[in-house]
């Protein structure tokens, strides 16, 4: 998850990051991307200033590929 | 944030016992309970709630306070149960579509994990009056100070069941959703022993009393929801906010139709968002019942629920 938020640019300042990650390996594990609404929606709880939104939902989906290739 | 007692009781009479002192159902009580603390930790780190001792009442093991029961028709539904399980409980979602819709749209996952359904439906408003100290008038948080909402910054605030007292608004979305369903909350305490009653936050206006939220007498503990037979799986909980997750509702409705044909034999109707309390739609229900579900029927039915509410002047 790291390495896909890096891969896709998926934040600016850094300060809301490592909440997003942790909220990302949960939303993936609990089996909830599934969709990028999905995704949104199990996201929603994590505010990012700097509107990265587009690209953390990108980061998820990429992740949750290489996650379940294990 | 005030240093405070911390209290973590295994079962529901200590519990109870540890917070049976006068008047533990306001919001300025000395004794407060604590579910998942979504609610009351940030309105003690606003030094909104200065408890001085937590009755943390999740690690009570009662049993009931943790099942989702069926039997017979009826629901019953542990209070420590947490929003997300409920929300994901698979006959509810088939069952209780308006139960599951009003979960998922509250809240995020992180807060629905820990937030436990006893504590949401106790939920205090979100009034940035009532939530910001530097104000000093708030009927709620210092009983007898005035409204600074009632000239203030209002567009989230009460059209029904207001008073010149408070305006602010009941924000959870489960309670609407559970009035609607006729259900009710089986309750334990030292005034009143294991009893059945109608749902805490849904009984009284703040007409003179904004500080008193809640039927509960002092250091009743809800245990379960009791929901009752009737129409639910053709429902829906509809919620408008200004964004589309982890927003409050500027207006909610959980309906639940009973239908012959295209003529409705019951309906249910709860509001949110735009009352002081959970709010069941009576008028608007006997607008509707044994009429056609058409735009102009329903257009009526909220006509007849918001006569009394104030207009904005064009």
């Amino acid at each position: 998850m790291q390495q896909a938020f890096i891969d896709h640019d998926a934040f600016q300042c850094g300060y809301c990051t490592s909440g997003q990650i942790m909220s990302a390996i949960a939303c993936v594990r609990e089996g909830h991307a599934t969709s990028d609404e999905d995704i949104r929606e199990y996201m929603s709880g994590n505010l990012c200033r700097c509107a990265a939104y587009p690209n953390i939902v990108a980061a998820v989906n990429q992740a949750k590929a290489e996650m379940e290739q294990g | 944030m005030r240093p405070f007692a911390y209290e973590a009781p295994a079962d529901a009479a200590s519990a109870v016992a540890l917070a049976s002192v006068p008047a533990s159902a306001h919001v300025t009580a000395s004794v407060q309970y604590k579910g998942g603390g979504t609610t009351l930790i940030d309105l003690m780190k606003l030094d909104v709630m200065q408890p001085d001792t937590v009755v943390d009442i999740t690690a009570i093991a009662d049993e009931a306070m943790h099942r989702i029961i069926r039997t017979d028709g009826v629901l019953r539904i542990g209070s420590l149960v947490s929003m997300a399980r409920l929300q994901a409980d698979a006959s509810v979602v088939r069952d209780y579509p308006l139960l599951t819709e009003s979960l998922w749209q509250a809240a995020s996952q992180q807060l629905r994990t820990m937030a436990r359904l006893g504590g949401n439906v106790l939920q205090r408003t979100r009034c940035a009056y009532f939530r910001d100290t530097s104000y000093e008038q708030c009927n709620k948080r210092v009983p007898g100070s005035g409204c600074a909402a009632l000239d203030g910054a209002n567009r989230a605030h009460a059209v029904l069941g207001a008073s010149d007292q408070c305006i602010a608004t009941y924000p959870g979305d489960l309670a609407p959703a559970l009035i609607a369903l006729d259900a009710r909350s089986r309750g334990a305490g030292q005034v009143r022993p294991a009893h059945c009653s109608p749902l805490p936050t849904c009984t009284a206006c703040p007409a003179t009393t904004p500080h008193i939220e809640t039927s509960l007498a002092p250091g009743e503990l809800i245990t379960a929801f009791v929901v009752p037979g009737g129409p639910r799986r053709r429902s829906l909980y509809r919620k408008i906010r200004d964004r589309e997750s982890y927003a409050f509702a500027n207006a909610s409705a959980a309906v639940a139709l009973d239908l012959d044909g295209d003529v409705m034999r019951d309906v249910r109707i709860g509001l949110g968002g735009v009352a002081t309390i959970p709010w069941r739609a009576r008028r608007a229900e006997a607008a509707l019942r044994g009429h056609r579900l058409t735009e102009a029927s329903a257009s009526a039915a909220a006509e007849a629920e918001f006569e009394d509410a104030p207009r904005a002047q064009p």
